[in-house]
């Protein structure tokens, strides 16, 4: 975690005040920009800072010529960039080796020859928010045209290693403001964001992230009480530790006076998987809606396409977690689930109306039934499928396999 | 001004009043704050449980041992002068005490993983550099040599002190620490310029005393799963509860294969066969060794050093082959024989002990324990009066 690292701490002790202290938003941004790339390079390396240059500056040009082919090219090499990045070794080892292991030997030797040893540093935010430009600026929205403004939404440090992925039409002008006038109260709203930050992600997460390696080593030997317990932690440990970070996302770039859209909205209160789904990192989720659901077809070509597209979207959205089949099949597990839940109430009939009654005048139903459903979603999230089939089970004191 | 905007102020003004306050009581900690009725640094106040003592703390404990008059022995070192294996009432460093008398005080600051160099011996470097009478003993075996003073478990201590100004200016052992950063891959080398940073920060403002502080005394904050559900608790409330050894025929049957392989490994990496059936050093080894030596202990820690090499378990040693055994006895005696010609006393620990004094390959029992304190008494007197 990037945010408690002394480097850090050292960084903001230098960067904010003299941001404060900069009064004029022509003197605040250069040095905003100027803190935002040393950042970048601290954490990303040269390694890691290339490629990002490479896919930005292509991204700016082409937006700036507002021609639809050349949008078109910008995000086939903003997609192509993530993929090779992010999933070559899987492409070549979990996909083309399921059906040649000897051409996916090969190929994955040649990737490796030109692979760095890791992806560059939140590529997967990079990828979106540059799709997301060249997608409205293909549909008509009019390009950033100043680059250091470009810059900055591309590299804003508060949001550069794990989102919220912004939007560039709420973030330029929340960015001159912050520019042109700070406040107090900014500061103030920023400071207690972090600290609740800091208290979910160390105090808490981190904790139950120590007592969860462990426990889960041993998960066999755990009674079914404990196993709950275990199920519990899992959960609470995800959803503090990534919206603890994002408290501190958000509370750092308050401190800039720029404010980034909220990512979690107490997601298990959720009292349906749909609900869920607008509570729990919502950033990610409209962004999928939008760019892949919406021009998939959505909703608008009957029950069947809407089910297969809402398969895809949420199988994406699990590989886009991660290179690796559990991350698909935890998208899966939730695409099935929203199935489901837009479905039950016409395909069961009449016992599906009565369930939908049922749900509808009991909500705490709906609340246990979802947070169960999310809770056994997240041992596909963080385990090997086999492995987490056989927590389940234990769950229900069963012995699988 | 709006209220808005007069409780902002205020919120601001506390958090910087709060923070300059608990530098404040991290540097009044850093003065005074140590663990009561110290023994030694057993598991419940060790790295183990995510306790991590700060450098100003080992200074604190050897210096409330000290009077002046006396001469202090600061036993460093890893988990064997720890005393791992040995309950507190029979602790090694506790017998050393009663045999040495009432002319000097002991106090034990070995580490469980660390290298002779780290921690006690950094304590006893600065102690000496302000004329306080010093001796000091620690352990490693023949291939381990000196160890680095950064890095492991217990390096934050170097870097602790060197912020504080602790240490001897000492250019060869700056220069091989430059070096071995920059050997470093680049993750590695990102997290010791952070432990260095954090050093350099506790400086300043102490946090890591303060907190450190509050765990022993208040509430700790940190999982671990040695303590597990009593993670939270004051450390000051877990007592030293080191084990007391296995019955003899239960202690070295674990991984025993694997066990073999490291007592095997001490030797076979440094000696070679030389003319007529003797065994000699391997040079690159050698010059290695005495190369540890020279850029790690500074020249004014030299003459009041005490280096064990400690050897193996009966139990293991009689498996050997015997030829082994003798490549054993003479890696032993061929290194503390490097260690002596950079002027530091070396003695073999091990020879005349019995399965009975070990609770698995390395580790010391009661028994064992009292052993080594009679030969490091025996040696720390000589030490002092040559």
């Amino acid at each position: 975690m990037i945010f408690n690292t002394y480097w850090f701490i050292c960084f903001s002790a230098v960067f904010f005040p003299v941001y404060w202290l900069l009064f004029r938003p022509v003197w605040r941004k250069p040095w905003l920009l100027a803190g935002c790339a040393v950042f970048h390079y601290h954490f990303a390396g040269p390694a890691g800072v290339i490629p990002i240059i490479v896919i930005g500056v292509a991204t700016y040009l082409v937006a700036l010529t507002r021609r639809r082919f050349l949008c078109a090219a910008g995000i086939v090499l903003c997609v192509a960039a993530l993929c090779f990045y992010k999933y070559a070794l899987f492409f070549c080892a979990d996909l083309l080796g399921a059906f040649n292991p000897g051409a996916a030997a090969a190929l994955e030797k040649q990737v490796r020859t030109v692979l760095p040893g890791a992806a560059p540093l939140g590529i997967s935010f990079f990828a979106f928010e540059f799709v997301h430009y060249l997608v409205e600026v293909w549909r008509g929205q009019e390009p950033i045209r100043r680059p250091g403004d470009f810059v900055l939404f591309a590299i804003h440090f508060p949001s550069l290693v794990a989102g919220p992925i912004k939007r560039y039409p709420v973030y330029v002008p929340g960015l001159q403001a912050g520019l042109a006038g700070v406040t107090v109260d900014d500061v103030a709203a920023g400071a207690q964001r972090i600290a609740l930050g800091l208290v979910k992600k160390i105090v808490l997460a981190d904790n139950l992230t120590l007592a969860i390696s462990f426990y889960g080593d041993g998960f066999a030997g755990l009674s079914t009480g404990q196993a709950w317990l275990f199920l519990a932690a899992l959960s609470a440990r995800i959803l503090l530790d990534f919206s603890g970070y994002t408290d501190m996302a958000l509370g750092l770039s308050r401190l800039l006076g720029v404010r980034l859209p909220e990512n979690f909205n107490y997601p298990y209160a959720a009292t349906s998987l749909q609900d869920f789904w607008q509570r729990w990192h919502m950033s990610l989720t409209s962004w999928i809606r939008d760019y892949v659901y919406i021009p998939l077809g959505g909703n608008r070509h009957g029950r069947l396409r809407q089910l297969v597209n809402g398969l895809i979207v949420f199988a994406l959205c699990g590989l886009w977690h991660g290179p690796a089949w559990h991350f698909v099949l935890w998208g899966l597990w939730h695409g099935v689930g929203l199935m489901i839940n837009f479905s039950y109430a016409t395909i069961l009939g009449s016992v599906g109306r009565g369930l939908a009654g049922v749900f509808a005048r009991l909500p705490a139903l709906g609340w246990v039934v979802t947070l169960l459903y999310v809770a056994f979603g997240w041992l596909l999230f963080f385990y090997e499928p086999l492995r987490a089939w056989t927590m389940a089970a234990k769950l229900f004191a069963l012995h699988w396999p | 001004m709006t209220t808005t905007r007069l409780s902002s102020w205020l919120l601001l003004g506390g958090i910087l009043t709060g923070f300059l306050g608990s530098a404040w009581q991290g540097r009044l900690a850093s003065a005074y704050s140590k663990p009561g009725g110290f023994r030694r640094f057993h598991q419940r106040i060790s790295p183990d449980t995510i306790y991590y003592p700060p450098y100003a703390m080992l200074e604190a404990l050897a210096l409330a041992r000290w009077q002046p008059g006396k001469t202090l022995v600061i036993i460093g070192g890893n988990s064997i002068l720890n005393g791992v294996g040995q309950p507190a009432d029979e602790l090694w460093s506790l017998r050393l005490q009663e045999l040495l008398g009432d002319s000097y005080v002991v106090v034990n600051l070995a580490f469980r993983g660390a290298y002779p160099m780290q921690g006690a011996a950094l304590v006893a470097e600065s102690l000496l550099r302000r004329d306080i009478a010093v001796l000091f003993v620690a352990n490693t075996n023949p291939p381990a040599a000196t160890g680095r003073a950064p890095g492991g478990a217990s390096g934050y201590l170097y870097w602790q002190a060197q912020y504080q100004n602790q240490l001897v200016p000492f250019a060869a052992r700056a220069e091989s620490i430059r070096r071995w950063l920059d050997s470093l891959p680049p993750l590695e080398r990102q997290q010791q310029a952070e432990e260095r940073l954090g050093a350099h920060l506790e400086a300043w403002f102490r946090q890591q005393s303060l907190w450190h502080h509050v765990g022993y005394r208040h509430i700790f904050t940190v999982w671990n799963f040695v303590l597990a559900r009593d993670f939270w608790m004051p450390r000051a409330s877990l007592p030293d509860n080191e084990p007391s050894a296995q019955p003899l025929h239960d202690r070295f049957q674990n991984f025993l294969p694997q066990e073999m392989a490291i007592v095997r490994s001490f030797s076979e990496s440094l000696a070679v066969p030389g003319a007529a059936d003797q065994w000699q050093l391997e040079a690159g080894s050698r010059q290695r060794l005495s190369a540890d030596i020279e850029t790690s202990i500074v020249p004014l820690l030299r003459p009041r050093t005490l280096i064990l090499l400690c050897e193996n378990a009966p139990y293991y040693l009689d498996q050997l082959s015997p030829a082994e055994k003798a490549r054993d006895a003479f890696v032993y005696s061929a290194c503390a024989q490097i260690w002596r010609d950079h002027g530091i006393a070396c003695e073999v620990a091990g020879a005349g002990f019995a399965p009975v004094d070990y609770i698995d390959r390395a580790h010391l029992s009661g028994d064992g324990g009292q052993k080594l304190a009679q030969l490091v008494a025996r040696k720390i007197t000589q030490l002092n009066h040559p």
